[in-house]
């Protein structure tokens, strides 16, 4: 056979293979492709092909089609090939008959097995695969030692000493920042970037995709910068424009041109939920964010060193060697390819999503449970033909395993539909390759498979079990009970409605935090509120920056719609607010701590309950004066009037620079308000007058809504300084972004709640009408005795219903202790919140009754004498 | 006749062994069928049949010689044995019978 012949489709190549010929495969497989040639040149591809198939499964079908001797050898050989077919087309046969409700529960199967698969997508990328570098063992994280600390950190100076002095290792260093990249009218927010040194590239042998990458040319002060972006983000946001390169793009207001596109599967030695978006040369950072400049006497910049061990080189001699070119003691660290924490959090996401495949597996269980019930009889004559025991599992785990897998095919595709949608809930970082690989397939079909099977085994040992005779004389399926699988079904009925309880609980709590959040009394409408904020160049000094915004103030007062200004170093929900640990008593207490102008607490409606605030005045100098809120007096002095204490700072005492509390006076208390972060609502806060290190920023008060008023305040400031670059912000943008958590929560564990609830639903469906069946003729005894159809439906429903509420318990059971481990995601509402319990209790009941009455009810309008004439 | 009745596809196949250039193999016997009656014959069927007609005793068959053609592999080829060509004649003497009835009526 020439390699340029045409060759027949390797479907039928393979079925050629698995025909058992002999002797005479030699002869078989040249007349086929004789066959196959001849009619290539008369009728083309596609007849010839299909022919060839239908030739090759001829051949394969010929020896079992063949009448022959009967086979003895049964047992020796378990999974024979037409056996297989032929249980498959059994399987096939017996799934269309009962295609109303197998169709409900392969659906139940598919939405579970697609909802593991989507969450091991989403867990492959973030933690499965290895980082996106050549050759990753070799690569270590550098981290600074002193003898009381190990630091990440390094200063830009420190580290180019370091990379000029070491030779077993080749470090490079990276800054991570946020950044808003917009390209002719989109715009994606908080995008990862990262900026990179020199020769990033060449040492962790990133490859380019599209035009080039970085090197140490681009690496210099001054020019336009350069950037290199994932293909990921290139792929999914840029839709791979090839155009791309060359391009100028604005990342956070500054020009940037890309020059190329990294590899796909370079996404460089960071954890994969890390992997930046953009790449851009380290020396030219203060061409984007002008307020860091690795070059500064005292800089602002911090890098952290990442290297590559050169190879040959061990662990501990380019260790020793690093120690001794850098000022403090070096430790490397093997950057692992799998993190354990990030294993953890994977594994408990599994495990929660695995649990809804569980249910969905107990579904599966019940339907085949009550078909070899009923298929008692067929059974028994298989046996009694002489079946082997094994040979009736076969056919009965044939049967499952094609439930599962048919579930599995239509499960991956709900998840490739839903991924990306997922994605953007969860807002996945745009350097995520998400799209599922082989393992997320390998993974689909191992479930589908593992599903079928375990579904699939319980009731076929249930099957063959038990005396022949009994089942062969049967004529229905009355009285074929047996305590096991009835015992069996309510455990998993109970397990639904435990497992749809906890989430629907869950579920009901993050959506009342979500609510709750929108209308929490922040003791301000934070609608009204705007900030203005500038950065300047990092050489300027602090007056340039106190005068800008005095200049800015004075601007903004006279728009129509402000009402008042004032300044803070924390304007609301600016998300940077400084947690301060203070010591009274012997005791510990939090506290946020805010410094601002005078005139901020009118703006913000702060109203004083004791003493005074401070003055102008007391700003100017930056007087050892605080005022401190009423939840902070009461957290500190209880009853007490804490007006001329001082404060103590508990733990180390911190950063040099830093205002010594001891010296400060409180001089008033305030009122509450909410103006950090929502989790932290609750905490008390201790305002100081502005200090030299702050970069204040003007807040705004509106008369109406802020947003309306956006243009005209940017407007207003935009020209005060042409080297200033403003920062406007919505104090509701901040709000809403920080709700997105409990929203996020909310949609998630509702979704699996109802799905879990919809489980449990066409669980509890399907066994009442199985039991109803089974128990017709009980039923029809009874009411021929006199019982109502009331007293029927009753019993019915009871019996049906017990499992259920024993699930519920346990279930409630589950949230009341394990409800603290979410506590910290839910603002001002309590992990057992009556309403919320309440609430998924409700539904869970009204569901579940609902799917137990209508088979019931068909049980109490059965004409009596007709079935039991029939028995 | 006895116990050696053949089938109709079995029938079909021994026809185009004999009407065939002797020898003949798998292949121009496929096609032969297929363009006789004009529908589409599975290489398997074909084999099926050469088998049983050769364990009955109506056709034999011998390895002929290997081709290059073919990828050095031999090809079976088959002959119509007298009592095939006596089992042949039978059928077709009362199928005539028949026909002949049908058109004397």
């Amino acid at each position: 056979m020439s390699a340029s012949a045409p060759r027949p489709p390797w479907i039928g190549r393979v079925l050629l293979r698995l025909a058992r010929l002999g002797k005479r495969r030699g002869e078989v497989e040249s007349d086929l492709l004789e066959l196959y040639r001849a009619r290539l040149e008369l009728r083309g591809r596609g007849y010839a092909g299909r022919r060839f198939l239908s030739d090759a499964n001829s051949l394969l079908l010929n020896d079992w089609r063949r009448p022959g001797p009967i086979r003895r050898d049964a047992g020796r050989h378990p999974w024979r090939w037409d056996e297989m077919l032929r249980d498959i087309r059994f399987a096939l046969r017996l799934l269309r008959r009962e295609a109303g409700v197998v169709s409900m529960t392969v659906l139940g199967l598919a939405l579970a097995i697609g909802v593991n698969t989507v969450a091991f997508s989403l867990v492959n990328a973030m933690s499965l695969r290895p980082i996106g570098v050549p050759e990753p063992a070799s690569i270590v994280r550098v981290l600074q030692t002193t003898p009381n600390s190990v630091n990440t950190s390094w200063t830009y100076r420190e580290f180019l000493q370091l990379r000029d002095r070491v030779h077993l290792i080749r470090p490079e260093a990276w800054l991570p920042e946020g950044a808003t990249f917009s390209d002719a009218g989109s715009t994606v927010e908080s995008l990862q970037v990262r900026f990179v040194s020199g020769t990033f590239f060449q040492t962790f042998q990133g490859a380019a995709a599209a035009g080039r990458l970085l090197t140490s040319a681009d690496d210099v002060r001054g020019g336009m910068p350069v950037a290199v972006i994932s293909h990921a983000f290139w792929k999914v946001r840029l839709g791979g424009d090839p155009s791309v390169v060359g391009r100028v793009v604005s990342l956070s207001g500054a020009a940037v041109t890309i020059v190329g596109v990294a590899e796909r599967t370079f996404t460089g030695p960071f954890a994969l939920d890390q992997a930046p978006a953009v790449w851009l040369p380290l020396a030219n950072v203060n061409a984007i964010y002008d307020y860091l400049d690795p070059f500064a006497p005292v800089s602002r910049v911090s890098v952290s060193v990442v290297g590559r061990l050169q190879s040959g080189s061990s662990l501990m001699a380019a260790q020793s060697e690093a120690a001794s070119a850098s000022p403090t003691g070096v430790r490397l660290e093997l950057v692992s390819a799998v993190s354990p924490s990030r294993l953890a959090m994977s594994a408990s996401i599994m495990a929660i999503v695995g649990l809804v495949l569980l249910l969905a597996c107990a579904n599966v269980t019940n339907l085949l449970i009550a078909g070899t019930t009923l298929r008692r009889q067929e059974i028994a004559a298989r046996l009694a033909l002489g079946a082997t025991r094994s040979r009736i599992v076969r056919q009965l785990v044939t049967e499952s395993s094609m439930l599962g897998l048919l579930a599995g095919v239509v499960g991956l595709a709900i998840a490739i539909v839903t991924l990306p949608a997922t994605c953007r809930l969860l807002q996945v970082p745009a350097g995520i390759e998400i799209s599922p690989d082989w393992r997320v397939y390998g993974f689909s079909v191992v479930v589908s498979l593992v599903a079928g099977i375990v579904a699939g085994l319980a009731p076929s040992r249930h099957g063959v079990r038990g005396d022949l005779l009994t089942s062969l004389k049967m004529s229905g399926g009355h009285g074929a009970k047996s305590a096991h699988p009835a015992r069996l079904r309510s455990a998993l009925v109970g397990l639904q409605a435990a497992v749809s309880v906890v989430l629907l609980v869950f579920a009901a709590l993050f959506s009342r935090a979500a609510m709750q959040g929108v209308s929490l009394d922040f003791g301000f409408n934070p609608a009204h509120f705007a900030s203005v904020g500038f950065s300047l160049p990092a050489d300027a000094p602090a007056t340039r920056l106190q005068d800008l915004l005095a200049r800015a103030e004075v601007r903004v007062r006279t728009l129509p719609q402000v009402q008042r200004t004032g300044l803070a170093a924390f304007p609301p929900f600016s998300s940077a607010w400084d947690p301060t640990w203070l010591r009274r008593d012997g005791r510990r207490i939090t506290v946020l701590q805010n410094r601002t102008s005078a005139s901020y607490f009118e703006t913000l409606g702060v109203t004083v309950s004791s003493g005074r605030l401070y003055t102008n005045g007391e700003v100017a100098q930056q007087a050892p004066v605080a005022v401190i809120s009423e939840r902070a007096a009461r957290d500190m002095w209880g009853s007490e009037n804490p007006i001329g204490s001082t404060l103590e700072r508990a733990g180390r005492t911190s950063r040099p620079g830093l205002l010594n509390l001891a010296d400060v006076h409180i001089v008033g208390v305030v009122s509450d308000v909410v103006a950090s972060r929502l989790s932290e609502g609750q905490a008390g806060t201790i305002y100081l007058p502005l200090q030299p290190g702050d970069v204040p920023e003007l807040v705004v008060r509106t008369a109406a809504d802020a947003a309306s008023s956006a243009t005209l305040i940017r407007e207003a400031v935009s020209s005060l300084d042409p080297d200033a670059r403003v920062k406007f912000r919505l104090a509701s943008d901040n709000l809403t972004r920080e709700l997105d958590g409990p929203r996020i929560l909310a949609t998630l564990t509702g979704t699996l709640g109802l799905l879990a609830l919809g489980l449990a639903v066409v669980g509890m469906f399907g066994i009442t009408a199985f039991v109803v069946s089974q128990r017709l003729g009980e039923v029809s005894i009874r009411m021929a005795l006199g019982a109502s159809g009331q007293d029927i439906l009753r019993l019915l429903i009871g019996d049906s219903l017990r499992p259920v509420f024993v699930g519920l318990g346990a279930g409630l059971f589950t949230v009341l202790a394990g409800g603290q481990l979410v506590a910290s995601a839910l603002y001002g509402i309590s992990p057992r919140d009556p309403w919320a319990m309440m609430t998924a209790l409700a539904v869970l009941i009204a569901a579940t009754t609902g799917a137990v009455l209508i088979p019931a009810r068909r049980a109490v309008r059965v004409d009596p004498a007709c079935v039991l004439r029939q028995i | 006749m006895k116990g050696d009745r053949l089938g109709e596809f079995e029938e079909l196949t021994l026809l185009a062994v004999k009407a065939l250039e002797p020898p003949v193999y798998g292949v121009p016997i496929q096609e032969f069928i297929e363009a006789s009656t004009g529908r589409d014959v599975t290489m398997g069927a074909v084999y099926a049949a050469l088998d049983r007609l050769e364990d009955k005793g109506f056709v034999r068959s011998e390895f002929g010689e290997s081709t290059a053609e073919r990828g050095g592999k031999a090809k079976r080829l088959f002959e119509v044995t007298p009592a095939g060509m006596r089992t042949l004649r039978d059928i077709r003497a009362a199928r005539d019978r028949m026909w002949r009835a049908i058109e004397e009526r």
